[in-house]
């Protein structure tokens, strides 16, 4: 009972760093309708650019957080504009090979310049955490990105739903010729969207790596935040909220319960067998839109 | 007010669309531009509305003025601001927003606050998307799409409505109810109108003045009167033959009669 | 098809050719002259990257005939390769002859095309893209686990009604023979019934329901053909190397192999052509400048043969998607229209 518990509580909390992770996939496709695969190396990459800062080049701690910032922004603005524009009309093929390349530049740009090894950042957090009761810690990381990914996803849902910005972001992200058409200024729009998502992202890895090291082996978890976009919908923030937690459950309870069963790791593969089976049988996700499709 | 002069449109460069068409949109009237498939209608629009490029498209001669100032290179966003408003065509609602997101987004131009009477207004101009305000945009039938496209259009207080093909698609009884519509509105608010449309008929029935327009030229102009007295317009766009007798196809030797404006 | 001007078809076996003209037939004996007498000219060096452009070019025209002709996304392909590899070497070392080997193992793969290509049933678009990703990645979870793929397997060489296969000069040989027979056998199938209702789902599923092709049967067969030369290529690839391991087919070559598709061209069979032979060639080259660039930046010597190819291809595979989403393809059609055309162009 305790394990169970235990493991309930430990995979939620992973479960929100991959939540706010996901919310840099959603914020994409809310306004270009792109799949951005990349986001995995712009949070890490974030991570590495505060590294430079904050290690290599010695810069007090604000500094450094607004050189990440702006170079996260610039990151941002500048993919939407260089590749994601010229490419609107694509087939879906292109654009999702354009950002599996885009994320193998940065991937590859990042093991050039940092090398290989497992680099650590000065730690953020305090060490221990919160105790529940006797058997559960929450380390302080995991509330934070608790915290976080909650507030968040509220001020993002109460933007997007109900303000006149994120109106003009719905409609772009439906048809960009009416948007034009409307008065709505696209460029801006785009920019600003990709802009904080890489700022999400950014921030994501920076306090992801605080814990963990920054490797960039570490582009992996991107994946498991990608499914749980697919899974909670890939147009819904609070699917992404919601499934966050879940498939961090489904994780830990599965590489506590059944891989000693079978005697190896089946918890790396759960989450794309979880993602096949929505695929296939509920593509647009828990929350996600349903393609309208009239003939 | 909305001035064409002597506007060349060209595609990737290379294909040339219209060849020096001049069009005048005086204020407060409606002046329908017809013609059959490709012969530059809705690029018209498009020059005019600026989303030429999105296509590959450009004004290589000629200008295009609104109240005196030129909009033949400016951006389709500043276009709109300036309330040229265009409906295009095949509806293009928003599909996954609500009916009156779809409406509330064609105010985003405006800085005002009437915004919720205008959407009032725009319910009782159509009353049947009134029932659906909050269903999804791409469940409604095409009807009540294009009310809700010219609805939207309408929520910018548009000084000029650029409406392509709105009768397309649709059954003669819903045709003639968005016309009737059209023309209340237009008795409202005095905006003004450019409609391109393929159904000549009821184009020329709600209009004050016409073009016609063949592989890019103008080659007729007049009041709507004119335009429906003239028998070229007749034969070729209204389907009747000499005298307005219905057409018999026994006799139909079309190539032995040409058109006589050219 | 399409022909060159003042090329017109008067017979029902004109209409059906491969190869119409006289050029054509040029081209290709050409093209056959040249692969033949290739290995006595280079350096033996070389021979691997040729063996490898010849195996990939069989994985690469499957994955054009189920991506590029029928529209069915398929990102998991290196996984199916890997599949027919492991089948392959299992088979192989268990003793049974190259000849029965070669079409069990894409025979299983085709199989596990299927059955992963159940999704393409539901679901199109980015939603495939993912269904076969996580395709590729419990595929590959099943080779580590249950074919031992983390170790790998040696595999011996094979031998052909007697002739060893046991240089690499014969090897060559044996690959480009398949590989004839490979293209053969797509051109066929392109051109044929199938072919033709493949592209029909692929433009526009719907309408070509209504025509009486059944949508069902056509993706799952395109799964079913580019599987199984993926599965094909998969085990020459274990029996160059000699040694059957996940690491030749990751996430990373099912990328690679996508954008060779997307550079040659999708839906082309010279395309497939022209996209491998370019990408492995930009491969080779970063491998050759990978060196100069550990001399002049001399702490990335370890890390530049790594990363220098994705980086490389990554970006030019990002220049063809911005500038020539059609692929060389298309621009090899733009090439010829302009010299027919010659002076008029």
């Amino acid at each position: 009972m305790n394990e169970a518990l235990n493991f309930l509580i430990t995979g939620m909390a992973n479960g929100f760093i991959y939540s706010m992770i996901a919310i840099g996939f959603t914020l994409i496709i809310k306004c270009s309708r792109v799949f951005n695969f990349a986001q995995g190396e712009i949070t890490i990459l974030g991570a590495y650019i505060f590294y430079a800062a904050i290690v290599q080049f010695n810069l007090p701690l604000p500094i450094a957080i607004l050189m990440t910032a702006v170079a996260a922004v610039f990151l941002g603005i500048m993919i939407e504009r260089m590749l994601i524009r010229p490419t609107i009309g694509q087939p879906i093929l292109s654009t999702v090979i354009l950002t599996l390349a885009l994320g193998g530049v940065l991937r590859s740009l990042m093991i050039l310049i940092w090398g290989q090894d497992l680099l650590s950042l000065p730690p953020f957090f305090p060490k221990g955490g919160v105790h529940l009761g006797q058997v559960v810690t929450l380390s302080y990381p995991h509330i934070f990105f608790f915290a976080v990914s909650i507030v968040l996803i509220v001020l993002l849902g109460i933007y997007y739903s109900y303000t006149r910005g994120g109106l003009a972001m719905r409609v772009t992200a439906d048809d960009i010729v009416v948007a034009r058409l409307l008065g709505i200024n696209v460029t801006r729009i785009l920019a600003m969207s990709w802009a904080i998502a890489a700022l999400i992202g950014g921030a994501a890895g920076v306090l992801l790596t605080s814990v963990t090291g920054i490797h960039y082996g570490a582009v992996e978890v991107g994946f498991k935040a990608m499914t749980v976009t697919l899974v909670g919908g890939m147009e819904s923030l609070a699917g992404v909220i919601i499934m966050g937690p879940v498939l961090g459950i489904i994780e830990t309870m599965v590489a506590g319960y059944i891989d000693p069963l079978l005697g190896g790791s089946i918890s790396e593969v759960a989450s794309f067998i979880i993602l096949l089976i929505f695929m296939v049988f509920r593509p647009h996700g828990i929350l996600g839109w349903k393609t309208i499709e009239r003939v | 007010m909305l001035r064409l002069v002597n506007v060349e449109v060209k595609y990737n460069e290379v294909v040339l669309v219209l060849r020096g068409v001049s069009i005048e949109v005086p204020e407060r009237s409606i002046v329908c531009l017809l013609g059959a498939n490709g012969a530059g209608k809705t690029t018209t629009l498009k020059a005019i509305s600026g989303i030429l490029s999105a296509e590959s498209g450009k004004v290589t001669d000629g200008f295009i003025e609104f109240s005196d100032q030129r909009i033949d290179r400016q951006d389709a966003e500043r276009i709109a601001k300036l309330g040229i408003f265009q409906v295009m065509e095949g509806r293009r609602v928003l599909e996954h927003l609500t009916v009156e997101d779809n409406l509330k987004a064609g105010a985003l131009t405006r800085k005002d606050g009437k915004i919720k009477e205008d959407l009032q207004k725009i319910y009782d101009y159509f009353p049947r998307i009134a029932q659906f305000r909050k269903k999804t945009a791409g469940y409604l039938s095409g009807g009540e799409q294009q009310m809700l496209v010219i609805g939207r259009a309408l929520m910018g207080n548009p000084r000029v409505l650029l409406l392509d093909e709105p009768s397309l698609g649709l059954s003669p009884l819903l045709v003639q109810e968005i016309f009737s519509i059209l023309e209340k509105i237009f008795h409202d608010s005095q905006i003004s109108m450019l409609l391109v449309e393929q159904n000549a008929g009821i184009a020329l029935q709600i209009s004050q003045h016409g073009y016609v327009l063949e592989n890019g030229r103008v080659v007729l102009e007049g009041s709507a009167e004119k335009l429906k007295e003239n028998r070229e317009i007749q034969e070729f766009y209204l389907g009747l033959s000499e005298l307005g007798q219905r057409k018999s196809y026994r006799e139909v030797k079309h190539y032995k009669r040409r058109k006589r404006w050219l | 098809m399409r022909r060159m001007h003042g090329v017109f078809n008067t017979t029902y076996k004109q209409e059906a050719a491969i190869f119409r003209t006289r050029f054509e037939w040029g081209i290709l004996i050409v093209l056959f002259l040249l692969i033949a007498i290739l290995p006595h000219i280079i350096s033996p060096g070389w021979f691997d990257f040729f063996i490898r452009i010849g195996i990939t070019l069989l994985v690469v025209l499957g994955l054009n005939l189920v991506t590029g002709f029928c529209g069915q996304v398929s990102l998991g392909h290196a996984a199916f390769m890997g599949w027919g590899g492991f089948v392959g070497a299992i088979l192989l070392n268990a003793g049974l002859p190259f000849i029965v080997v070669v079409p069990l193992a894409g025979l299983s793969a085709g199989i596990a095309g299927l059955i992963f290509g159940l999704p393409a049933l539901r679901v199109k678009g980015i939603y495939l893209c993912f269904s076969t990703l996580a395709a590729h990645y419990i595929i590959i979870f099943i080779l580590i686990r249950l074919m031992g793929g983390e170790r790998g397997y040696q595999v011996n060489p094979v031998n052909i009604f007697g002739l060893a296969i046991n240089s690499e000069i014969r090897l060559y040989y044996l690959v480009f023979v398949m590989v004839g027979l490979a293209t053969f056998v797509a051109k066929n199938i392109v051109r044929g019934k199938a072919g033709q209702a493949f592209v029909a789902v692929r433009d526009h599923e719907i309408a070509a329901d209504t025509l009486g092709i059944n949508v069902y049967y056509y993706k799952l067969l395109a799964f079913f053909i580019g599987c199984f030369y993926a599965g094909v290529g998969g085990v020459l690839m274990v029996i160059y190397f000699g040694w059957a391991s996940v690491e030749h087919f990751t996430l990373w070559n099912s990328i690679w192999y996508i954008g060779m598709i997307l550079i040659g061209g999708m839906g082309s069979i010279i395309g497939t052509f022209f996209g491998t032979v370019f990408v492995m060639g930009v491969e080779q080259f970063s491998f050759l400048l990978a060196p100069i660039v550990g001399r002049t930046f001399p702490g990335l010597a370890e890390t530049a043969i790594g990363a220098l190819p994705m980086l490389i291809f990554g970006l030019i595979i990002m220049l063809f998607i911005v500038y020539e989403p059609h692929g060389l393809a298309h621009r090899w059609e733009i090439i010829k229209e302009s010299f027919r055309r010659f002076p008029f162009n």
